[in-house]
């Protein structure tokens, strides 16, 4: 018994829980909805961020960017860049890899990382308001 | 007119502070038995005192006598007519009282005036069976002397020599099987005095019942594929298996799946990486062998650097899950408590790995493996917890095969029957 009404509170916590996150919007809520951080303007672009390691011996990298994998050899970028951090405006709704070139002694280190630029739409009373769900990659040195 | 209805206002009236007073004496007579007060239960028997009066439960005075232990008030009450038959709501009779308390003095008197030895409470349970489950010997074997029957069982079906034998009473054992009890005999679930005196790991008992012929190769009624020696195994009892084995008794080649569990591994891990897990496992009691089946994943992708050519590395961001089963032969320390179990285990893992990399369509390359280990278990009641240490070597992306494996989880029971057995109502 006592298992029994222990998993019935642990359920009623839960879709208290669940219920209490949703943000739906009562209809009364659209006549004073504030419009300002709404983008009814469907993205053409996105960014992909780019973390790097800059030191003595790799002041400038090579820095691919691929659509898809590195395989699929569909680049839509090559940049050369100086700073640790960089950011990339690209098509929403693709898989990008990128790939930066390092000298490591005598050696050649090529770092992959690979994420997914989206466009997110979200529909608020009458209106599609569109956001983008940027892309992150970290192509830093071990 | 009025006249007559004044005689019988003034009769209602009379006999309405008569039977007040009564009833007060009545209760002053329950009272006074609770208390011993011999002098005061004298007084208010001579004063008309109703000698079989009952509270609301139904106690009456010699019950209370009984319970407490006064002998002279019960044989006071029992020569002034005191019902020794008369049941509350419990149906604890006064002679059953008295065997609770071990007084052979109030059951002779009990006896003496008619009372009825094979009297049983709502239990079911008799003046016998309670005298054989608290050791009392000499009230057990007063009972068996006036004739109380052994065979009676209580609503489980626990009888006189089941209660001797859950509870340890060796004697009282002998004193039934020289009364002609069955010392094969079972409760409702199956349980066998034997099985009792396996399951709470009394050595001595299960000797006492064998030197009394207790059948030594008898299957459990509710585990038919369960003989002795495998329940001593089930149950982590050594020293009775031996016993057995002594005897002559074997254990059957019969398998005893009757755990499922359900394992959440929190930690596989090493100074260089971590995976989390799950799993799905049987075990198999009498061997104390368990078979898993599971998956394991890194929490976070983790960078790697692999040798192209000569010069030319490629970092790489790598997810890595692998999959296993895995055999373990646990090694159980002796322990007293049923529930508890704990013990050193050896445990053999094939491991199939597999992963994929960030922004390469190549995945890692598979490997099988095979990870031996050694750990500690412990398990109380339904949960355990498992701490080991692994040697696997997972391939490109794990230098380091020493690892440490972390597990909790839960047994489930798949057969309804019970493996232990509890008296309830003692």
């Amino acid at each position: 018994m006592i298992k029994k009404n222990t998993m019935l509170l642990i359920l009623a916590l839960a879709c208290f829980f669940i219920n209490s996150c949703s943000e739906s919007l009562q209809p009364e809520d659209c006549m004073n909805y504030d419009y300002s951080d709404c983008n009814t303007l469907e993205p053409e672009l996105g960014a992909l961020h780019v973390k790097l390691t800059i030191n003595a011996e790799n002041p400038y990298i090579p820095v691919s960017i691929y659509e898809g994998n590195a395989e699929d050899s569909l680049m839509v970028l090559s940049d050369t860049v100086m700073s640790a951090q960089s950011s990339y405006l690209l098509v929403p709704d693709k898989y990008y890899t990128v790939v930066a070139k390092y000298k490591s002694g005598n050696n050649i280190i090529y770092a992959f990382d690979g994420d997914r630029v989206k466009k997110i739409q979200e529909v608020i009373c009458d209106s599609i308001c569109w956001s983008v769900d940027e892309g992150n990659v970290n192509v830093e040195l071990k | 007119m009025s006249i007559k209805y004044l005689i019988l206002l003034f009769v209602f009236i009379f006999n309405s502070l008569g039977l007040a007073a009564q009833e007060n004496k009545n209760q002053q007579l329950l009272q006074a038995a609770y208390d011993g007060d011999t002098d005061k239960i004298l007084r208010l028997l001579l004063d008309s005192a109703d000698v079989n009066t009952a509270n609301a439960e139904g106690v009456t005075a010699l019950m209370y006598a009984a319970e407490k232990g006064h002998t002279d008030i019960v044989k006071i009450l029992l020569y002034n007519n005191a019902d020794p038959n008369a049941e509350p709501l419990t149906k604890r009779t006064a002679l059953i009282s008295a065997a609770i308390n071990n007084n052979i003095e109030i059951a002779y008197n009990l006896l003496l005036y008619g009372a009825d030895i094979n009297a049983a409470d709502e239990n079911g349970a008799t003046a016998l069976n309670y005298a054989s489950c608290l050791s009392f010997y000499d009230m057990a074997e007063y009972l068996l002397m006036n004739g109380a029957r052994h065979d009676i069982k209580a609503q489980d079906g626990t009888d006189a020599m089941l209660g001797a034998a859950f509870y340890g009473n060796a004697e009282i054992v002998s004193l039934l099987s020289r009364y002609q009890a069955n010392i094969n005999t079972s409760d409702y679930a199956g349980f066998s005095p034997l099985s009792l005196a396996i399951q709470n790991g009394n050595a001595s008992m299960a000797d006492t019942l064998i030197r009394n012929k207790a059948e030594i190769k008898l299957f459990l009624k509710e585990h038919p594929k369960v003989n002795p020696v495998d329940y001593a195994r089930i149950m982590n009892r050594k020293p009775l298996v031996i016993l057995l084995k002594k005897q002559g008794a074997h254990g059957s080649f019969n398998l005893f799946i009757h755990q499922v569990t359900l394992t959440f591994h929190p930690g596989f891990l090493n100074n260089e990486d971590y995976f989390m897990g799950a799993g799905i496992g049987i075990i198999e009691s009498k061997s104390n062998l368990s078979l898993e089946l599971g998956l394991y994943g890194r929490l976070a992708r983790k960078r790697i650097l692999e040798q192209q050519s000569e010069n030319i590395y490629y970092q790489l961001w790598q997810k890595k899950q692998y999959i296993y089963l895995s055999l373990e032969k646990l090694f159980t320390f002796r322990t007293k408590k049923t529930e508890r179990k704990q013990g050193i285990f050896i445990r053999a893992k094939g491991i199939v790995t597999f992963g994929n990399y960030e922004g390469l369509k190549r995945n890692p390359k598979s490997k099988i493996t095979l990870a031996p280990g050694v750990g500690y278990s412990y398990m109380f009641n339904h949960v355990f917890f498992k701490a080991a240490y692994e040697y696997a070597d997972l391939g490109i992306g794990n230098k380091m095969s020493h690892w440490l494996s972390l597990s909790v989880g839960i047994s489930i029971n798949t057969k309804k029957s019970h493996l232990t057995k509890k008296i309830y109502w003692m």
